[in-house]
């Protein structure tokens, strides 16, 4: 029986940081650095997600030469309407950016949601918005895998503190693995 | 990244002379684990054994029915023996059966539910105490990985007998989370849920390029099967306490649930 273990490395591949400026962002990229990940950030345009031709025209500005696009959430602020929305739309923008990036090499999709805080409605805001992004990485899976070259997506929710780096390796370090289209829950 | 958790570690991986089981005995002992590599067919499990043991893999073979309890309990006496810890238990050992219910018989539900079910019971019932104690010596929690399906989840026309096992898993990993939470520092039990996944025994009975395994290949988001090491791949990142997942399964099925 061939002996196949996979080869795991994050060494050399390019990942794509969709979001904006905060500590999952900053040790999501120090952690994908440090394995040796060619790390490029983008941040979505927040105040256009809703308006399509801003949504290309900053789409256009972005290389797509990716191998791995990593969706990180902004942190909540004070209205759920508002953030639940933003969350939603700024993940549409991270799997275009993966679809068109998917069009020239294999891709893998990864979104990372960090806890919102105390509080009702910063409880409120995160259940919607995980359960949003649940279903996104699902569609994005069922849509990408079937694609030539195909595209994996998952989400990971992932605990204040909770240590990134393995996860990454495992999730990014293989690419097109058979896990695809699962909600994992990372705990610090 | 190396998996230098696993060092020192010794681990039971039922059925693990063939397909999934096999693929997780490797990519553990791989990991610097010592597997027990279990499975009821000496012959198979001596040459599992021997293939691995060639890579320089420390595995050793021993000779087990899941489905006796008695065998169960001879087995971990043996670990315990031989070995003086057990960290990880992966109740991978299981058949499948394809028949309507009208023609599933009362033996072959028996022998099938005792081999998926009964005796993955007696494995989290009988290997958990072990992993415990085992404890101080890891500083992390233990684990038992259940090998159960996406047919724990879906009803398949013709699988009565398999996703009654399955299922019948799934509750159990729920009662055992409960049990157990006050020691979920020392030991977890958790399920792994494999899609359409081209082991040997498939390969054999329908064939890797059959029009049915196309077929199904269609329903599948990835428009593939998986592979045995893919699984295994997935049970790493599981077992690894650096990648502290509360989730009590893991899909690793290509889409296929999610789509």
């Amino acid at each position: 029986m061939a002996a196949k273990a996979l080869n795991k490395s994050l060494n050399g591949r390019a990942i794509t940081l969709v979001g904006v400026a905060g500590d999952i962002v900053d040790q999501c990229r120090q952690s994908l650095t440090d394995q040796g990940a060619n790390v490029t950030v983008v941040e979505p345009p927040m105040a256009d997600l809703f308006v399509e031709e801003k949504v290309d025209a900053a789409l256009d500005g972005v290389s797509m030469e990716a191998d791995g696009i990593v969706f990180i959430p902004g942190a909540f602020t004070d209205a759920v309407d508002s953030y639940v929305e933003e969350c939603i739309g700024a993940c549409l923008f991270a799997l275009k950016l993966a679809m068109r990036s998917r069009a020239n090499r294999p891709v893998d999709f990864l979104c990372l949601a960090g806890p919102t805080g105390a509080g009702e409605e910063a409880e409120i805001a995160q259940s919607i918005r995980d359960g949003a992004l649940r279903q996104m990485v699902k569609v994005a899976s069922a849509e990408g895998g079937p694609m030539d070259p195909p595209m994996t997506a998952n989400v990971v929710f992932v605990a204040e503190e909770a240590a990134l780096a393995d996860m990454l390796n495992h999730l990014l370090g293989a690419p097109q693995s058979y896990v695809t289209g699962i909600s994992l829950t990372l705990s610090a | 990244m190396p998996q230098d958790f696993m060092d020192g570690c010794v681990a039971i991986v039922t059925g693990g002379s063939t397909g999934i089981g096999y693929g997780c005995a490797e990519a553990m002992a791989a990991a610097g684990c010592t597997v027990v590599l279990t499975a009821r067919t000496e012959a198979d499990g001596k040459k599992a054994e021997a293939d691995l043991k060639a890579e320089g893999l420390p595995v050793v073979y021993v000779r087990q029915d899941v489905a006796s309890e008695e065998d169960w309990l001879r087995v971990l006496g043996e670990v315990e023996d031989r070995f003086g810890r057990l960290d990880f238990l992966i109740n991978n050992a299981g058949i499948s059966q394809l028949f309507p219910i009208e023609e599933t018989t009362a033996e072959s539900l028996k022998t099938l539910i005792g081999v998926n079910l009964t005796g993955a019971y007696y494995g989290v019932k009988h290997a958990v105490p072990h992993i415990i104690a085992g404890h101080d010596k890891r500083g992390f929690p233990g684990m038992v990985v259940n090998v159960s399906s996406v047919l724990s989840r879906i009803g398949q026309a013709g699988a009565v007998a398999y996703c009654a096992s399955k299922g019948g898993m799934a509750g159990m990993n729920q009662v055992y989370e409960k049990l157990l939470a006050d020691q979920s520092d020392k030991v977890q039990v958790k399920s792994i849920l494999p899609g359409y996944t081209m082991t040997p025994q498939v390969d054999k009975a329908i064939g890797r390029d059959s029009p049915l395994v196309t077929e199904l290949a269609e329903t599948i988001p990835l428009r593939r099967w998986g592979e045995p090491e893919e699984i295994a791949d997935a049970l790493i990142m599981m077992l690894n306490p650096a990648v502290p997942l509360t989730d009590m399964e893991v899909l690793v099925d290509g889409g296929f649930l999610g789509s």
